[in-house]
Parts: structure tokens; sequence; C-alpha cells
């Protein structure tokens, strides 16, 4: 169905409420804007109906070679022109030419409200293409070629006819660029065509540097089986996504953004759908003639088998009968083949073992276990298995039947009542010898009142420790606030930053420093030891006095009176620099400071 | 006159009410010493059990193992040997008669968990008394170094090693205490009584004495009770009164019901 033919009935179901205010006289335009355009250009087809804010109804006439858009887009507006109210409703349909020449929308009706309208004709003029929109499609239909050779998908099949509920193995290959920045596969192949169902793709084998189409591909292939479900010919195709960089372009000439940088780039990332080509292949429901009663649906190429686990037991005792069927052919569909054992033997339900491409189930060797009990005794015999199905290379039916299998049975024996494993357990005997292994006390020892696990948690002891603990830091926090001297604690600060500058002095060999921070020092300890006093202020000969009066022994005070020279002299004379060594004289003055207290 | 009479009759009442403390208790272990000595084992056991309602010894539990052990009742043996050692961890004939117990009934030694004795259950009050003397000693040591000006750069590798020690000796007494948790809840199976000695006890997938068996425990063997959400054992009562608990073994491979006749806990409640 043409798109061009388009009911405007649908405009009903996204229209506004129309305004009140209607202007009885209503007028309908037509146009084309723009009204000449080359055949690669579109343009607009624009309805306008003057009065009125209704959805109209009616059809545009179809035009051959005109394509119209399904979706058009509405706009109203209201206004006042020289105090009188105007209402005016739009439809803009976008139209794409097909070939050049003119063409005609003749006058056509429609409907707004209660009223009939016509619309009056609108001619477009198609022109050829001119040499830039040719070189553009040119462009645009080498830049699709390319991003379709960037990544594709390759479907092979070993023939394109199949029977109806038969499995082939069947091959997908994802072929991608290896210039293509492709992150990951976001969606592997999947199945397009409901004629066909497919086995599980698992795993894909990689297979690098394969030359296509003048570039070099990474190829990812699954195998699978396929089956024919639907007789016909059937198509099938497959699809894939992968994830890709590309760069954000607004300016792509397409819309896509693959098409804005040939080489992709770094950017976001986007999903890029890959497909195959689709492959139609014929579906051949199973012939009627010559089909065996045995056949239950196994179609393929088959060998058949069988084997007992033992050809002699006992009445009872069970006979494993193992069937294997070895080929290619769609082993997920094929059942066990039914024994025909009479009476003297009795079949469990068989278990089922697969070994091969469990991926396609179509090549490998299917196994049907059947435990038999035999239910006489004597030479009996095992009826062989019948196999039936069609191959279809050779297009007929084939029936398969093993050997027969001889099997003797024995009279059973007494039945004998097992020992239970709970009664093993406990009979296990202790060879030991008990006697005197054991010594008995004559005295009780030490009473308890219960045996418990002493729980710190719930000791007196403990928490009495926890309480000294609190008590004593507590104190010594209160004592340590309480006998605090800020004055005191300022100048121990001073000194210890005189004794980083002395220290400094020392490394760095400077000796005037070494002698000006010696000479602070020793005033500052002085002050510490004699509290009431400020020897910043005083001699060397008052200091010493003041010492002398404090009580401190002649050596400190000589000590420190050599040293307070030592200092004057490097101060006013310049000459410091003695034969002995700074840590030495170090080493002199902070024994003869250490005293100071 | 009279007052004093009633008195004394009602404290000779009372004190008469204790069998088991002081002189009477010892006079039952002798009499149980001499009950076994004369062959009476069942008389024995009675009266060691009637002394071990109230008070404990390692002795008496030692003597009530023994008894146990020589009428076959390995369950009950083991349980006593357990309780020997529990209060004295190091007597050798008790740990092992306990390992001979143990091989008698059939149970791996593996069943019980011991683990490390240093972070034992007993240990627990030391690893807490160390952990109180470290932290509070290192704090009175921060303040009167920082009084003595004497806190220097290597102050901070005194708090990394105080703070190091800190953290092993509360590991340790974290460690302890889960072992301390673990054996409030360890249970001892039991013979049940029944017509066969020693038969195996089941530990059933549900509450029920009809019920099927996950698997089947020797008496003797230690399992710990399970914990509902709020830390309480759990108990269910049947339609009869009889209490089930659900048990476990300490690796958690077997798991089940039990009823409250079946098994001991080591740990007086």
């Amino acid at each position: 169905m043409r798109k061009n033919s388009i009911f405007l009935k649908c405009m009903i179901f996204f229209c506004a409420v129309p305004m009140n205010a209607q202007n009885p006289e209503l007028r309908v335009e037509t146009a084309f804007e723009p009204s000449s355009i080359t055949l690669s250009n579109n343009t607009i087809y624009k309805i306008t109906i003057y009065g009125s804010q209704e959805s109209p109804l009616g059809k545009v006439p179809s035009i051959p070679g005109l394509k119209f858009s399904s979706t058009p887009r509405t706009f109203r507006s209201a206004s006042f022109i020289n105090g009188v109210p105007s209402v005016r409703f739009e439809l803009t349909f976008e139209v794409q030419p097909e070939k050049q020449g003119t063409f005609t929308i003749p006058s056509w009706n429609l409907k707004v409200g209660t009223q009939n309208c016509e619309a009056p004709p609108a001619t477009l003029q198609v022109l050829p293409p001119s040499h830039r929109d040719k070189k553009r499609q040119q462009e645009q239909k080498k830049q699709e070629q390319d991003l379709r050779e960037a990544a594709f998908l390759e479907l092979s099949t070993p023939r394109l006819f199949m029977f109806e509920g038969e499995t082939m193995e069947g091959k997908i290959t994802l072929f991608i660029w290896n210039r293509l920045p492709v992150t990951r596969i976001e969606r592997i192949p999947t199945k397009m065509g409901d004629g066909f169902s497919i086995t599980e793709l698992g795993q894909p084998v990689e297979n690098r540097n394969i030359e296509r189409n003048g570039k070099v591909y990474n190829a990812y292939s699954w195998n699978f089986g396929i089956t024919g479900a639907l007789p016909g010919m059937q198509s099938i195709s497959f699809s894939s996504v992968l994830r890709v960089r590309v760069k954000q372009s607004r300016n792509s000439p397409f819309g896509s953004p693959f098409f804005s940088d040939p080489f992709f780039g770094f950017g976001s990332e986007e999903g890029l759908e890959v497909n195959s080509d689709a492959i139609s292949m014929e579906i051949r429901p199973l012939p009627q003639n010559g089909r065996p009663t045995e056949f239950a649906g196994a179609i393929g190429s088959f060998v058949l088998s069988s084997s007992i686990d033992r050809d002699r037991v006992s009445l009872g005792d069970p006979v494993r009968l193992t069937c294997k069927v070895k080929g290619s052919g769609n082993f997920s569909a094929i059942p066990a083949p039914s024994l025909s054992l009479g009476k003297d033997i009795k079949a469990g339900p068989p278990a089922f073992n697969f070994e091969g491409s469990a991926s396609t189930m179509h090549l490998g060797e299917q196994s049907f276990e059947y435990v038999l009990t035999p239910q006489r005794p004597g030479l009996l015999e095992i009826e062989p298995v019948r196999f039936s199905f069609f191959d279809p290379d050779k297009q007929n039916y084939q029936t398969l039947t093993t050997q027969a299998h001889s099997l003797r049975v024995d009279p059973g024996e007494k039945w004998i009542e097992p020992v239970s494993q709970e009664g093993r357990i406990d009979e296990a005997p202790a060879q030991k010898s008990v006697n005197d292994m054991f010594q008995t006390e004559s005295e009780p020892g030490d009473w308890l009142n219960s045996i418990t696990v002493a729980d710190p948690l719930r000791s007196k002891l403990f928490w009495l420790t926890q309480a000294v603990g609190l008590f004593l830091v507590c104190l010594f926090i209160l004592v340590r606030i309480r006998t605090r001297d800020p004055l005191l604690e300022e100048r121990k600060l001073k000194d210890r930053l005189l004794e980083n500058k002395i220290r400094d002095a020392v490394k760095h060999g400077d000796w005037t420093g070494f002698y000006k921070h010696l000479s602070r020092r020793i005033r500052l300890r002085i002050s510490m030891a004699c509290p009431d006093s400020n020897p910043s202020a005083l001699s060397s000969v008052e200091l010493i006095s003041l010492l002398k009066k404090h009580g401190f022994s002649n050596t400190v005070t000589e000590g420190v009176s050599q040293l307070l020279q030592t200092c004057e002299n490097s101060e006013f004379s310049g000459s410091s620099e003695s034969s002995t060594s700074l840590e030495s004289e170090l080493t002199h003055a902070q024994s003869i400071l250490g005293k100071l207290k | 006159m009279n007052l004093h009479f009633t008195i004394l009759s009602l404290l000779l009442l009372t004190l008469s009410g204790y069998p088991c403390h002081g002189e009477s208790a010892e006079r039952i272990f002798y009499d149980a010493v001499r009950a076994e000595a004369s062959g009476d084992l069942k008389l024995a056991i009675s009266l060691y059990e009637q002394l071990s309602q109230n008070l404990h010894s390692a002795n008496l539990h030692s003597n009530l193992a023994n008894l146990y052990f020589k009428v076959e009742d390995y369950g009950r043996a083991v349980l006593h040997f357990r309780k020997s050692l529990l209060i004295d961890p190091d007597n050798r004939e008790a740990t092992s008669n306990l390992a001979f117990a143990l091989e008698m009934s059939g149970v791996s030694n593996d069943t019980i968990h011991e683990g490390n004795p240093a972070f034992s259950a007993t240990a627990q009050t030391i690893w807490a008394l160390l952990s109180s003397a470290v932290l509070w000693g290192g704090l009175l040591l921060f303040i009167r170094l920082s009084t003595s000006n004497l806190l220097s750069s290597k102050s901070i590798s005194f708090c990394f090693l105080w703070l190091g020690l800190l953290s092993f000796l509360g590991w340790g007494w974290m460690k302890s205490r889960n072992n301390s948790e673990h054996l409030k809840r360890e249970i001892i199976v039991l013979d049940n009584q029944s017509a066969k000695k020693n038969s195996s006890i089941p530990l059933r997938r549900f509450a029920g004495e009809g019920s099927d068996h996950n698997t089947l425990i020797k008496p003797g063997t230690s399992l710990f009770l399970d914990l509902d959400q709020y830390g309480n054992h759990r108990v269910h009562a049947g339609p009869d009164g009889t209490a089930w608990h659900l048990a476990r073994s300490h690796n958690g491979s077997d798991k089940g019901w039990l009823k409250s006749n079946e098994f001991a806990k080591l740990l007086s409640p």
C-alpha cells in the first residue's frame, strides 16, 4: 500500500482541543514549499486552513512519482489582526520525488467540522539532478558501500534444499574490518525467518587477517545445526549488532554517526546492525512412499550397533543392552528404537547419551541404554533391534537391524537379608582392653560450684582495673592542667627553638650565629632558673652575681661566666673562630646549661 | 528457750537440705569410691551424679567418666572427661583417657575443636587484663611524657607501637572470647538409653520423632547448638512437651534436631 494515500482521519487522535471561536468562513490553501526542486531533494506539501483549528477529514490524492511521508506535522495558531481574532491550522507532509517532471495535485475535498471545503490544486516541478546532487548521491552510495563492507555476515549451508525435520550443519561468519573500532559484539547473530529452527550458537571460532574486497578482516564463525520446520520455500538470514566507537558530529550529512568519519574515531559508542544476505531454501516434505513402520523421524546417514554387558546372569539380575546410532543427522529428534522382547525379558525405559558435536547435535554417536531383566531361567534371546531413517542424499528410507544376543539366565539364589548400614556402624568393635586403663582418684580435689568460663566483662576485678586506670588518667590530666604555667611553657618553647637554631648553626659552621643564639639561650635558662629576674636586661657580671645569689655552685657560675665571655667576644670583636670545633663547644655549653635548673 | 530450739531446728533442717556441701560432699565422694571398689558401679555412678548436680571437681568428673566407660556408656564418659579437662586442662591422664574413650566410641578426635591454647576460652581473662594494662599504662605514659617535655618525634613511633600492641591484645581477646562463646554452645551427644548400647543418634531433619534424619551421630560426638537471630538457642517444643534443639557439627557438615535427653552441655547452664 502506497504511503502517499494518507487518511487524515488519523489526525483526530493527536489533535488538540479546537478553539471555540471559529470563523464561519473557512478558507483552504495548499502549496509545495519549495515548488521547484531537483530529483535528489525533498519538499513540503502544506495545507493551511484559515478560520478553524479543527482537524480536517479527507484524503490527499495519490500522485504517481511522489512519495508522501506517513506522519504529517500539524501546527495551530491564533492571533488578533486589527482587533479581529484569526485562527489557522497547518498540516505538512514531506514529499520525496521518485522521478523528474511536473506534478500537480488536483483539487480535492476535505471536511472541517461540519463544513466541506475544497483544497486548491498545487504544482511541483521536479528538475533533473544537478551535478552537486549527483556527486552527493555518489558519495552517499560509496559510504553506504563502505559501511556494508566494514562489517558483514556470511551464511553458508551445505545445500539449498532440505527435508522437513532434517538437520544440517550451517555456518554463519561475521567479518569485521580490522580498522573498524569495534569494542564488542553486542548481539551475536540471531536468526531471521520462521521456516527453520537452529541450535544455540556457542563460542565463535576466530580467524584473523582474512582478505575480502581488498580489505583485511577478522572473522568470527559459529557452526550451528539448522532444521527445516515448515515445508515450502523459506528464507533465512542473520542479524547481529556490534558496538562501535564513533565521533559525535552534528554535521553528519546523513544523520548517521558512521558516515561522519570514514575511519570512525574516539568518542561515544553506537550500535551498528549487521545483516547477512537472505538465503532462500526449499524445505521438502518427506515422501510417503516406502516409509517403514519403524520410521520415527530420524533423517540423516547412520550406522547401527548393539551390545550387552554380559551374556550370563542369575535370574533377577539386570543386563544392559546398549544400542548405538552413529553418523550425521537430526540426533536431537531421534527417539529410542522400540524393542520387541517378548514375555521372557522385561525392559526399562532407555537412558540417552550423545557424544559428538554438542552444539549442533548433527555429527556424533547417540547411545540408548536399556536395562533388561530376565523373567525366567534358561537360554533367552534378545531380539534384533530395528532402526529406520530417511537418507536425504539418497532420498529414500533405510532400515538397519542389529544382531540378536543370546543370554543365559541361571536360577536365582536364596535372598539374604543385608546387614543394615546403621547396625554396622554401631557394631564397630574396639579390640583394645580397658582393664587398668583408668585410675580412680580417691580424693575429690578442689570443689567448684559450677563449670563456667570466666567472662572478664562480668568480673569485678576487670571493672576495678578499668576504674583505677581511668581514675589515674583523669588524675594525671587534672594535675597537668593545674600545674601548667603559661610563662614557663612559653620559655620552654623558646628554649627548644633556640636549641634548634644552635644546632643549625653547628651544622652550617656559623660561629657568629652559634654564639648569638647561645647567649640568648643562657639568658633564657637563667630566667627559668631565677624566675623573679629579667636577665635580658642584665650584664654578664650582674648575671653571675644573680646566679650566686640563687645559690648556684662556683663551677656553674664560672662555666656560665666563661660562656658569656666567649659570646660577647664573638659579638663585639668578630673573632669568633677558635681552635676547637663547634660540636665540642656545643657539648661544653650543653653540659653547663644542663646544670642551670 | 522454745524460740532457741525452733531456730536451731530450722537451721539444722536448712543445712540438711544441702547435703553436697563441705564435709557431706566429701563423704558422698568417698562413699562413691568405696562403692566402685566393691564393684557396685551403678551406686557409684548415682552418688557421683548426685554430687555433680551442685559441685564439680576435676577428680569427680574424671572418676564418673571412668565409671561410665566401664559400663560402656561412651557418650557420657566423653562428656565427663571433657568436663574434667575444663577444670584441670593439664591433667594428662584425663587427656589420654578421653582419647581412648573417643576411640572406643568410634568418634574421631577431630570432632573436638581445641584450637590454639593461647586463645582458649579460659585465656580470655588474661587477654582482657593485658589489654587493660596496656591501654591505661600507655595513656598514663603518654601524659607523663607530654608533661615532662620528653615527647618528641619519637612519640609517633611510640604511638604506633602502643596502638599495634593494643590491637594485637584486642584481637587475641576477641578470638578467645569467640572460643568462649563457642564452648558455651558445645554439647556432647549421649546414648539415649535405648535397648542397644551406644547406638547412633539421628540428627532429624525436622523437630519430630517420626522425622527422617540427615545423618547418624555416635554418642560422644561434639556438636554445637544453633542460635537464632536473637542469639538464643534454637529450641522447638513438641506436642508432648519434648524440647528439640537444632545442632550442627563444628564444620557445619552435619546438622539436625536432637531431643534434650540425647545430649548434655559441657558448661553449667
